[in-house]
């Protein structure tokens, strides 16, 4: 039996109102698997027609989604399918009520290289996002006490508390 | 010639106030290279025959557009080591050939480093090609379509120009993505697609999309994946290196081997123009030779630019 290839593709969900400014967009995203899964497939029906949409979805699924760091990683079967998919990412603009920009990190052949991509990201973004909890004078300073901890946290991310 | 990386040829300019935010954006999501686009119409040019607009007309082209940026706008390119370029781009308008008046008076017109066209109908794009040089051929999904045909095409090739399509307008539009996906539908069957840039023209920091997804555009545009990623990157490269040739005019370059004349063994020292033209007429010289065809030579044919010549040294 032949084997059956798919490709992943791992996907950045940016929220548009924090784009332009240079705060860390803290917030999870209200969005389950399902409500990714159709606002791509409205997407396809209206690029690609039926036949977009019936060779897609055939073998289309959202293997892993984190609602904090808005990472989701979708399969489609290799080939036409996949080509399909990633095409029709640029335009999807909506998840729900949240207005939102897809941007493709990483594709990749198996599951296991798309998470060994995210996991050298995320260290590298853990790194720069340490980087922030300096002190006034420049030192390092991550012992800090818990207001000081707060007033730091809400300067970077801008939280309302 | 520099590497460009990838490349976004049209960020409008328009919007005045968010231009430094879509700048630093379209670093953030990966591109190298950024271009900032002044679009003027052939009407608002200052006629004194039309005394009808007045007020309106423009005198002059107006100034390129410069945006300053610091280390800390391009975080990612400056942990390797790269610096961000930024050109200008200026395109025009037209229904017919009378915009080279105003074009040729002026001297703010030759200061912006691309040059990009909209031509209105088949006729004007004819009438354009004989007499004038440019980089880019455009389409703004507003005027209406005209008829291509493969001669048509091809002459627009051989002077070096490319085609552009526009990806902002297709987010946000239905009706101008048809038109789009039209347009580059005709051209795979007039042309085979070749030469093709993709570009933003956004309006606004979200509209812009990263590398990646605009090659990925490719599917619908019935272009190759080769073609998709050659169109924003390599075709890009080919786009400024035109532009640099049209500015420089007509140059031929001879390359010899130089000779020195010296008791001690002949080593051949590597040879650079400067210091072959600076040498004694006493010695013995064969090396290169810069004539500079634009100024004196009237039996020299204006229409190659050989840039081929000089990129091979």
């Amino acid at each position: 039996m032949v084997r059956r290839k798919h490709r992943y593709a791992v996907v950045q969900l940016e929220r548009t109102s924090s784009i332009a400014l240079p705060y860390l967009d803290v917030k999870p995203l209200k969005a389950s698997e399902d409500d990714i899964f159709k606002a791509v497939k409205i997407k396809l029906g209206e690029l690609h027609g039926d036949y977009g949409r019936a060779v897609t979805t055939l073998g289309m699924r959202v293997k892993y989604l984190n609602e904090a760091t808005r990472i989701v990683v979708l399969r489609a079967r290799q080939g036409e399918p996949f080509k399909m998919m990633a095409s029709t990412l640029p335009f999807v603009t909506s998840i729900g009520a949240e207005s939102i920009q897809c941007t493709t990190l990483y594709i990749a052949g198996t599951i296991r290289h798309s998470l060994i991509f995210l996991e050298k990201r995320q260290k590298r973004i853990f790194k720069q996002v340490l980087e922030m909890f300096k002190s006034d004078k420049g030192q390092k300073k991550y012992k800090m006490s818990e207001p000081e901890l707060k007033e730091r946290i809400l300067q970077i991310t801008k939280l309302e508390m | 010639m520099k590497d460009l990386g990838y490349a976004d040829l049209n960020i409008p300019s328009k919007p005045e106030s968010t231009v430094k935010a879509r700048v630093v954006r379209a670093l953030e999501l990966g591109y190298q290279t950024v271009a900032i686009n002044t679009v003027i119409h052939q009407e608002s040019l200052f006629l004194k025959k039309k005394t009808s607009d007045k007020d309106n007309a423009l005198s002059d082209f107006p100034e390129p557009t410069t945006v300053t940026l610091s280390e800390t706008d391009y975080p990612e390119l400056a942990n390797k080591g790269l610096k961000p370029t930024i050109l200008t781009r200026l395109t025009l308008v037209i229904k017919d050939n009378d915009f080279l008046i105003h074009y040729n008076k002026s001297n703010t017109a030759k200061k912006y480093d691309l040059l990009g066209l909209i031509p209105r109908s088949s006729n004007a794009l004819q009438n354009a090609l004989k007499s004038f040089r440019f980089d880019i051929l455009s389409y703004d999904p507003e005027l209406e379509h005209f008829h291509w045909n493969r001669k048509l095409y091809r002459e627009a090739l051989e002077k070096h120009v490319s085609f552009e399509l526009n990806y902002a307008p297709m987010i946000t539009d239905r009706e101008h993505r048809r038109k789009i996906i039209a347009l580059a539908y005709n051209y795979n069957f007039v042309g085979k697609c070749k030469g093709i840039i993709l570009s933003s023209s956004a309006k606004r920091p979200i509209d812009l999309r990263s590398p990646t997804d605009v090659a990925n555009l490719c599917c619908i545009l019935s272009m190759n994946e080769c073609r998709g990623r050659e169109a924003v990157m390599k075709q890009c490269a080919n786009v400024h290196k035109a532009a640099l040739g049209r500015k420089m005019g007509v140059f031929r370059v001879r390359v010899d081997r130089v000779v020195q004349e010296t008791t001690t063994a002949a080593v051949s020292a590597p040879v650079t123009v400067a210091s072959v033209v600076d040498k004694e007429p006493e010695e013995r010289r064969e090396g290169i030779e810069v004539i500079d065809c634009s100024s004196s030579d009237s039996s020299v044919s204006a229409e190659d630019s050989d840039v081929e010549n000089m990129e091979e040294d």
